[in-house]
């Protein structure tokens, strides 16, 4: 019975609940801590918005990856989408685009100068979301990028009188040294100069063609980090058909000759890398600042006097280096079109501008002061005492982070070991792991998926998988048929698209 | 039946050889079966550290994976949520299965070809998902449990297996019955599901089963999180604990990952497996036991 009238009114609430209230605005957005429960209904940020903006803010989460390209995609159909909500997938949001349910954002940037200034005024951020002159999203900068490097064990070094490499030689060397002179002590072989695995996960980074994020800085080595070469004209090419590209790939199959890596690298998932440099089993390895500071608990009590940091990537025959390339775009946010249809477009821009700085910035990316974090020097510190309530609080707050250094200071502050030695994460991540040049490639995210982008991503990984593990010797014969295999997943009409989009864009002359 | 079973005929050379192969042939299915399943038993033991085999000796055994999903705030309501889908799935899936297979069981039934076709035609045709979700929510049933309890109610394929099975129970009992002056009613709640405990107990349990592991239709129809059953919020936890890049507290796992990846998988499927045996000797029973002398 009780549930009987439950739905009667539940009918009648959702019929009427929406009635143009152009002050009640709803938010969909990916959990930022999918580990973490969702803010209850008594959440004070409910209270705060209201009382401040007079805005009743209604707040649902999206289930990350294609479950939530799915739900989007049905909201959408049963132009049901709520006012704001954030879009990982960048084919959908052109879909939606084209479909009608997104609306363009002009009228609400102009509402909200401190936001668009700070986030929306870059053109070229701007551009990748530009659909016949119109803007049809807010594309947010990238808030955590470049946020990996080459990490080593300096207690290794030290133990083995080495200096940490500079050159690709170098490395070769002191990852020989690590997986041959016993660095751990324990009597027994069991340790490798370097770890990394395939992975292409794009976590403010960008994989490119091949063997994805981890051996990107090889490749940087020889300069043809990342999937275009960005040169203008008829120069502009994919960096695979440089010579360069071989150079690098063969580097890699001499440290895979050379026994260097885990002998299980090419299987294993990013999750098995991290379990084994917290167990001590790596003197170098491929981590960002948030993997390593999550780990290192678990690595410090499985190697007591142990003592890592970052280098700066190697440096290749030509006397260049990069750790990879990244896009300076992040969140993608879109206002479905209803919602500017019923007006409500003030409110949406005052809940951003809120969300953007001071007190707003500080609930939705840090949580309740005093329990959640403390102000330390001006510094938001998180407090860990309670990291699933802090979870749970901060559902909302990749609207507001910005990636500034404050903030990263306050993310990424000192962690202590065991012992009572402290390493500075923060500025060690920005002294080195940022100094390492990162090639800026936003345009890539410009250049449309080819209709069988899959199969090239897998053709090119696949080969140079079978290169460096030398199923197929690395010779001439092989690599010009390899070459000339483009051809077969066509790969000239994905090169011709991405150079004509790269110069409409404006991204090459 | 009991006499075959337990006569003993003196058996040739040949039965034994037969025997011997049947044995073998369902000896190798079962240990097929039965590997991937120990497998994922004993990933999630697997401590920290250690590689996980096929083989680890108990003493090695942690589970430290099972404490860390247990201990997430979110599980337990997660429990519970999937506990009253399953329950009241089957409830509301029963009756509305058992009400419509038996007067289509009966031949009496005017028009019984015309509906039979029409329930028929659902089974072949299936609208997809856009219509669904338009149906959902102009019925007002977003975020909330009828959405999942009424949609797919009714499985068309359990529908037909039911009705199959109520056409083959003898009409001799119904008329003796009806001679005693029983209503419809009284018929089908005091002969027909008596005898038809096995189909019922079968066909529930296909209903529980799918209703414990809907995956996608919560997703789809709830966006409160308080109300999302056991498989969303156990994938939800993985990609977080696995996720580290965007992490700042040291929050991150003390387990083994994938520990924790097939830890949540026998977490999920326990419960069902438990309910198996409890009804395993419904699913074998002979149908009928007598009833009437004819």
């Amino acid at each position: 019975m009780k549930r009987t009238l439950g739905l009667i009114s539940l009918a009648l609430v959702a019929s009427s609940a929406f009635a143009q209230n152009r002050n009640a605005i709803e938010v969909m957005l990916v959990a930022a801590n999918p580990e973490a429960p969702a803010p209850t209904a008594s959440w004070d940020t409910y209270k705060m918005v209201k009382d401040r903006l007079g805005i009743d803010l209604s707040f649902s989460m999206l289930p990350p990856g294609v479950d939530g390209d799915n739900k989007l995609g049905s909201l959408a159909a049963a132009n049901d989408l709520p006012d704001l909500f954030e879009i990982r997938n960048r084919s959908l949001f052109f879909k939606l685009q084209e479909q009608g349910q997104l609306a363009p954002v002009e009228s609400i940037l102009s509402l909200m100068p401190k936001r668009t200034r700070a986030r929306y005024s870059d053109k070229k951020r701007s551009v990748l979301v530009t659909v016949n002159g119109k803007v049809m999203g807010l594309q947010d900068p990238v808030n955590l990028s470049r946020q990996y490097g080459i990490l080593i064990r300096q207690d290794w070094l030290d133990k083995l009188g080495l200096k940490a490499p500079t050159t690709l030689d170098e490395f070769l060397e002191v990852a020989k040294a690590f997986t041959e002179r016993d660095p751990d002590g324990n009597g027994k072989k069991d340790t490798y100069g370097f770890g990394g695995v395939i992975d292409f996960d794009t976590a403010g980074i960008l994989p490119g063609l091949g063997l994805g994020n981890h051996f990107q800085w090889v490749y940087g080595a020889y300069g043809v980090a990342g999937t275009w070469n960005y040169k203008a004209g008829n120069k502009f090419a994919a960096n695979v058909k440089d010579p360069n590209y071989r150079k690098a790939t063969e580097f890699i199959r001499k440290m895979v000759e050379a026994k260097v890596m885990d002998p299980d690298w090419a299987t294993m998932k990013r999750s098995d890398l991290r379990t084994r440099w917290q167990q001590g089993k790596y003197g170098m390895f491929f981590e960002s600042v948030g993997g390593l500071l999550a780990g290192y608990r678990n690595f410090d009590a499985n190697n007591p006097k142990a003592e890592v940091r970052y280098i700066l990537a190697p440096k290749g025959p030509g006397g260049k280096n990069a750790t990879g390339t990244f896009a300076s775009a992040g969140w993608l946010f879109a206002v479905s079109r209803k919602a500017l249809d019923q007006g409500k477009g003030p409110a949406i821009a005052k809940f951003l501008e809120w969300a953007n700085s001071g007190e707003g910035y500080n609930q939705l990316a840090w949580g309740k002061k005093g329990v959640h974090y403390n102000l330390v020097k001006g510094v938001p510190t998180v407090t860990t005492n309670n990291p699933s309530e802090r979870g749970q609080y901060t559902q909302m707050r990749w609207l507001a982070m910005n990636g500034n250094t404050t903030e990263l200071k306050g993310r990424y502050g000192p962690i202590t070991s065991a012992d009572g030695r402290t390493y500075n994460l923060y500025s060690d991540f920005l002294t080195v792991a940022r100094k390492s040049p990162w090639i800026d490639r936003t345009g890539d995210l410009a250049v449309p998926s080819a209709p069988n982008q899959a199969d090239i991503e897998r053709y090119v990984s696949e080969s140079m998988v079978q290169f460096v593990l030398g199923q197929r010797p690395l010779n001439d014969a092989n690599w010009t048929s390899f070459l000339n295999g483009l051809r077969g997943v066509g790969f000239d009409q994905y090169e011709q698209n991405a150079r004509s989009v790269l110069q409409k864009t404006g991204f090459i002359k | 039946m009991e006499d075959t079973l337990t006569s003993r005929k003196p058996r040739t050379r040949d039965d034994l050889l037969f025997d011997g192969l049947i044995n073998g042939i369902l000896l190798f299915v079962l240990i097929v079966t039965l590997i991937p399943l120990v497998y994922v038993v004993m990933v999630s033991v697997t401590p920290m550290g250690e590689k996980s085999s096929l083989f680890l000796p108990p003493t090695q055994w942690s589970f430290s994976a099972y404490i860390e999903l247990l201990k997430q705030p979110a599980m337990l309501r997660a429990g519970l949520n999937s506990v009253i889908i399953t329950v009241g799935g089957v409830l509301v899936s029963m009756i509305v299965t058992v009400l419509t297979a038996y007067p289509l069981s009966r031949r009496d039934l005017p028009g019984r070809k015309i509906i039979s076709g029409l329930i028929l035609f659902t089974f072949l045709f299936n609208a997809g998902l856009i219509p669904l979700y338009l149906v959902i929510r102009d019925l007002g049933l977003i975020n909330s449990y009828w959405a999942l309890l009424l949609n797919g109610a009714v499985s068309v394929y359990n529908l037909f297996v039911m009705k199959n099975f109520f056409e083959n129970l003898p009409d001799s009992l119904e008329e003796a019955a009806r001679i005693d002056g029983a209503s419809e009613l009284q018929i089908l709640w005091h002969i027909v599901m008596p005898l038809s405990k096995p189909i019922l107990l079968t066909i529930g349990l296909f209903y529980a089963v799918t209703s414990w592991n809907n995956f996608f239709d919560p997703i789809l129809f709830f966006s409160d999180r308080e109300m999302m059953p056991l498989p969303v919020i156990l994938r939800d936890i993985l990609t977080g604990l696995n996720s580290a890049d965007y992490a700042e507290s040291t929050s991150n796992t003390t387990s083994h990952p994938e520990a924790l990846k097939m830890a949540a998988v026998v977490l999920t499927t326990l419960p069902m497996l438990l309910i198996y045996p409890w009804i395993q000797k419904y699913f074998t029973r002979g149908t009928l036991t007598g009833g009437v002398k004819e």
